[in-house]
């Protein structure tokens, strides 16, 4: 019979009883082990139980019993086997108990005491058996040799000392991991405030502990506070895959991998990881921060913090400004490129036309005696000279229009009369180029405003010009105004639009047009003309008059500039709208452009005239006949006199036939009338007005055309000064001076009287008639009365017109203080040599307006 | 020499002139006068004599016919010394020796080059 079978856990007592029962119940419940076996010379293992072999970390009894070699002596530590050997020798009866204490080899080698009670048996075969119960006693085993050293240790010192030692170091040690702990929690409680979610990280067993409401599976905020350990890692890369942003995934695994945490706070206490998480409300992503902090490292312990926080706003506040400062990097680059081109280029430019005059120069020495090579060389070196010297006008216009030194220069300007200078200036180079040109208004009614007229006159003048040099002989050149609301209170909104059917620009071009030294790159315009500054100066005086400017353009089709501003109202109260003389009379206009005969039938109607219009020439006729056959003529005619297919002549011709000379038949051109103007007033016109017609141009020549009738009333001629019929007292002391005055005074129309000194001077007034002169020239420094002291003795004069007469100071100054002393002695103001009429004339008007009755400006 | 060339000589703008003294007869009947008038003189005789007040008066009657003749270099000098003759303060010194130096200079060359003209030009 096999041995084993032999020794069943109920078969080795040969009595049953209840206790016995009970036994095996008892011993499956403590951590006690049975080991029964044969003994003769040796203990012959035969049965242990498991939870003997779990003591010495078997698997299972077969394994023991073969590891052991069923051999109990195996399973002994050796210091311990000799004893032992004795301890069982001596039992010698049967059913007697031992109990003996060894130390017992685990399966790893390391040892165990165990308590080991049994009895001897015989069997039934006769032989002899050993069975026990083992009990693992290590543990007290161990503090009963801690014992006994801390007796022996004891008896070598004052007890009582020593145990106060051991108590100070106690509660030092206590104190310490105490004050550890609370710092821990400072931490925590603190990370807590500015974080939304800590987490606790086991560092040497990779686990995860929520500390915070999160768990990290579903990162869903729950209230719950779950202490429940996890994975760190797996939990890692499920968040990971779930709820943060793919572009970031690997960055965490890698920067908040458990193998970098450990890495990084070896050596620092904290560090960030910055990461894209989804947001579970709004299922986008935003940034959040994770602060890996170390909270305790000691042989067995190591864990650390994760707390999380949101950081959207620093990241876009941090994100914005380094795209401002990428910006601003751009602009400031491409800012120098442009500078330095500019630079580049405008040396060039002006070491092409230097070049040219230095080169001609030289030839025109060589070939000295060459006339004509010598007047050809000086034309080109003229023409070198003038472009230069545009352009080194426009590069200070530049380069004041950069350094912010262009100021706007506001003053009360009239519109129409600007636009008519404006005009006048472009005619001629239309007219060389026979280029048609139209030029009209649009409801505009407001014409007294503040303005820079200069400004505007450069932005016009410049777009007006580009639209003439780019616009091949026989085309057109278009030019409206209109009025309309301005945003401002107390502005008006005015739109300026140049057209042209010239040969236009491309896109590409359009992009970069109002940049210095762009030109387009056709044949057609490298022609060496113009400086390509000029748009971007044109530009740049827009932008300092608050206006703007829109380009269409398609190339061969031709351009349309679009500028607008808003300007300022002047303080004057409305002029009456209506003539009282025109009230309700009849006119007509007539104008190849429908759009023409609209706006200023409007502007007639507002002046309280029934207008009406027609496009063509042959049909005016015929209405005219028919409106005096109606008896209700027309009062005043408006025709334009280049109309296609119309001869503005014959046109005329008709009226007059049918209406008699009476009527004012009044033409309006957008070109110079001066050549007309013969055969004009030959047909039977009466008046002419420039284009384009403002509600002043109209109310001016209806009031005059109606109140002369039918004598001729020119407009808009340059004004000659004109200042027959007046008298001069010129006074200077130098012969030559004196001289040089008299002829220019004599020269434009004065009557002049000759005094050498101050004295002679007052004599002359003191004998002359009320009224004689007109005006006193008067010199200052002269040696027997100077000109102020004459001044002052003129003023004081028992005659009416002693305070009237205009006395002009004339000096080879103009200092402020002689112009200030002047006007201190009694004169009415103060001119600069040398003597210029023109300065005089515009002196003049300024001061005496009212007093010197005989001036005609005709 | 035309009268052109007699501008080009003394350093002024014949156009500039003619804009104002639109007659180039005239302005020829003035040029040829410059020599005989003794404003230049005056100053000279003022400076010995130590009087600024004189000195400055025929400092600024100069100037005035340089400018209305358009007598650039002249201009120029003149100018000088007008402006230091104007103080009431100031006192007549070497300074004001050797600035006139440089009037007489200029003063010489004008009246030379004129004299010329109207030798060439003589009819």
């Amino acid at each position: 019979m096999p041995i084993n079978r032999m020794f069943k856990k109920n078969e080795v007592f040969a009595e049953k009883n209840d206790l016995t029962d009970s036994f095996p119940k008892i011993t499956e419940m403590t951590s006690v082990g049975i080991m029964n076996g044969y003994f003769k010379d040796r203990f012959e293992l035969c049965y242990a139980d498991d939870k003997m072999c779990r003591m010495l970390n078997y698997s299972s009894c077969e394994e023991f019993l073969k590891a052991i070699h069923n051999n109990m002596d195996n399973s002994i530590y050796y210091e311990d086997l000799s004893r032992l050997k004795g301890e069982f020798g001596s039992i010698s009866n049967v059913g007697e108990e031992f109990s003996v204490i060894y130390r017992m080899l685990r399966k790893n080698g390391s040892l165990i005491w165990v308590l080991y009670k049994g009895r001897k048996q015989k069997c039934k075969d006769g032989r002899l058996a050993i069975c026990g119960l083992c009990t693992d006693i290590t543990d007290i085993t161990e503090r009963q040799s801690q014992l006994k050293e801390f007796a022996k240790t004891l008896k070598g010192r004052n007890s009582e000392q020593y145990i106060q030692d051991l108590l100070l170091e106690y509660l030092e040690t206590k104190e310490t991991l105490r004050a550890q702990s609370s710092e821990r929690l400072d931490m925590i409680y603190a990370l807590s405030r500015d974080y939304f979610v800590l987490w606790r990280v086991d560092l040497k067993n990779d686990l995860i502990f929520l500390r915070k409401n999160e768990n990290p599976n579903t990162a869903v905020v729950t209230d719950r506070n779950q202490q429940v350990p996890s994975s760190y890692s797996e939990s890692l890369k499920i968040f990971g895959e779930k709820w943060v942003h793919p572009d970031d995934r690997n960055m965490l695994y890698d920067k908040a991998g458990i193998d970098n945490i450990r890495r990084q706070l070896k050596t620092k206490e904290a560090y960030s990881v910055r990461l894209r998480r989804m947001d579970h409300e709004t299922k986008s992503y935003g940034y959040v921060e994770w602060r890996i902090v170390r909270l305790v490292h000691t042989e067995d312990i190591w864990t650390a913090l994760i707390a999380v926080k949101k950081i959207d706003g620093e990241v876009l506040k941090e994100a914005r400004q380094q795209e401002l400062l990428k910006n601003a990097l751009n602009q400031a680059e491409r800012a120098n490129r442009a500078k330095t081109l500019f630079l580049s280029n405008m040396s060039h430019d002006i070491r092409t036309p230097m070049n040219a005059i230095i080169g001609f120069t030289g030839i025109a020495a060589n070939h000295i005696d060459n006339k004509e090579r010598v007047q050809d060389c000086l034309d080109k070196i003229m023409s070198s000279s003038n472009h230069l010297l545009s352009l080194i006008n426009d590069i200070l216009d530049m380069s004041r229009i950069e350094s912010g030194k262009v100021t706007l220069q506001e003053k009360e300007c009239i519109l129409s009369e600007q636009i008519h200078n404006l005009v006048n200036m472009i005619r001629p180079q239309m007219r060389a180029k026979r280029l048609e040109f139209y030029a009209d208004t649009f409801g505009i009614h407001d014409e007294n405003l503040i303005f820079d007229p200069l400004k505007l006159n450069q932005v016009l003048i410049n777009i007006l010009s580009n639209a003439v040099k780019f616009t091949p002989p026989g085309g057109q050149v278009y030019f409206t105004i209109s009025e309309s609301d301005s945003e401002k209170p107390g502005f008006r909104h005015y739109r300026f639009v140049i057209k042209d059917t010239g040969v236009g620009m491309s896109k590409k071009f359009l992009e970069h047009l109002f940049e210095p030294f762009e030109r387009e790159d056709s044949s057609e315009v490298r022609n060496g003309i113009g400086t390509g500054l000029g748009m971007a100066i044109t530009k740049n005086t827009i932008d300092v008059m608050g206006g703007t400017v829109t380009v269409e353009s398609e190339p061969d089709k031709g351009s349309i500039f679009t500028v607008d501003f808003d300007f300022k109202l002047q303080d004057i109260s409305h002029i009456e709208e209506q003539i009282k003389e025109l009230k309700g009379l009849r006119a007509l206009v007539v104008d190849n452009d429908f759009h023409t005969c609209d706006s200023i039938t409007n502007m007639l109607s507002e002046i309280g005239m029934r207008s009406e219009w027609t496009t063509s020439g042959r049909e005016a006729v015929f209405r005219a006949q028919k409106a005096y056959n109606d008896s209700d003529p027309f009062h005043s005619y408006i025709i334009d006199w280049l109309m296609p297919q119309t001869d503005g002549v014959e046109t005329v011709r008709g009226i007059r036939k049918v209406i008699g000379d009476d009527i004012p038949i009044i033409i309006m051109t957008a070109y110079d009338w001066t050549d007309i103007e013969e055969e004009a007033g030959a047909a039977g016109v009466t008046a002419f007005c420039s284009k384009p017609l403002f509600m002043s141009d109209l109310r001016r020549v209806l009031a005059q055309a109606n109140r002369s009738g039918k004598k001729r009333v020119a407009l808009s001629k340059p004004i000659k000064p004109n200042f027959s019929g007046n008298r001069v007292l010129i006074v200077e002391d130098n012969e030559l001076n004196r001289e040089i005055a008299d002829e220019i005074m004599k020269n434009n129309g004065f009557e002049t009287e000759l005094a050498s000194d101050g004295s002679i001077a007052v004599e002359m007034v003191r004998n002359s008639a009320e009224g004689y002169y007109d005006l006193i020239l008067m010199d200052i420094r002269m040696p027997v009365m100077d000109g102020y002291e004459a001044a002052r003795t003129i003023r004081e004069l028992p005659r009416k017109d002693a305070t009237e007469i205009p006395i002009i100071a004339m000096t080879a100054n103009a200092f402020e203080e002689d112009k200030k002393r002047a006007l201190e002695n009694g004169m009415n103001a103060h001119i600069a040599k040398p003597l210029d009429i023109s300065v005089l004339h515009s002196t003049l008007d300024k001061v005496i307006k009212k007093t010197l009755t005989k001036v005609n400006s005709y | 020499m035309t009268i052109i060339e007699l501008y080009r000589e003394i350093g002024g703008n014949y156009n500039e002139v003619n804009s104002r003294l639109t007659n180039s007869a005239l302005i020829e009947k003035f040029i040829t006068k410059f020599p005989k008038d003794n404003s230049f003189k005056s100053l000279c005789k003022a400076i010995k004599d130590g009087n600024r007040e004189d000195a400055f008066r025929a400092a600024h009657t100069l100037k005035g016919i340089c400018l209305n003749l358009g007598l650039g270099d002249l201009l120029l000098t003149v100018n000088e010394i007008t402006d230091i003759l104007r103080p009431e303060t100031y006192k007549i010194s070497e300074k004001t020796d050797q600035l006139l130096k440089k009037v007489r200079c200029e003063y010489n060359k004008t009246v030379d080059a004129i004299n010329l003209y109207m030798k060439e030009n003589a009819h």
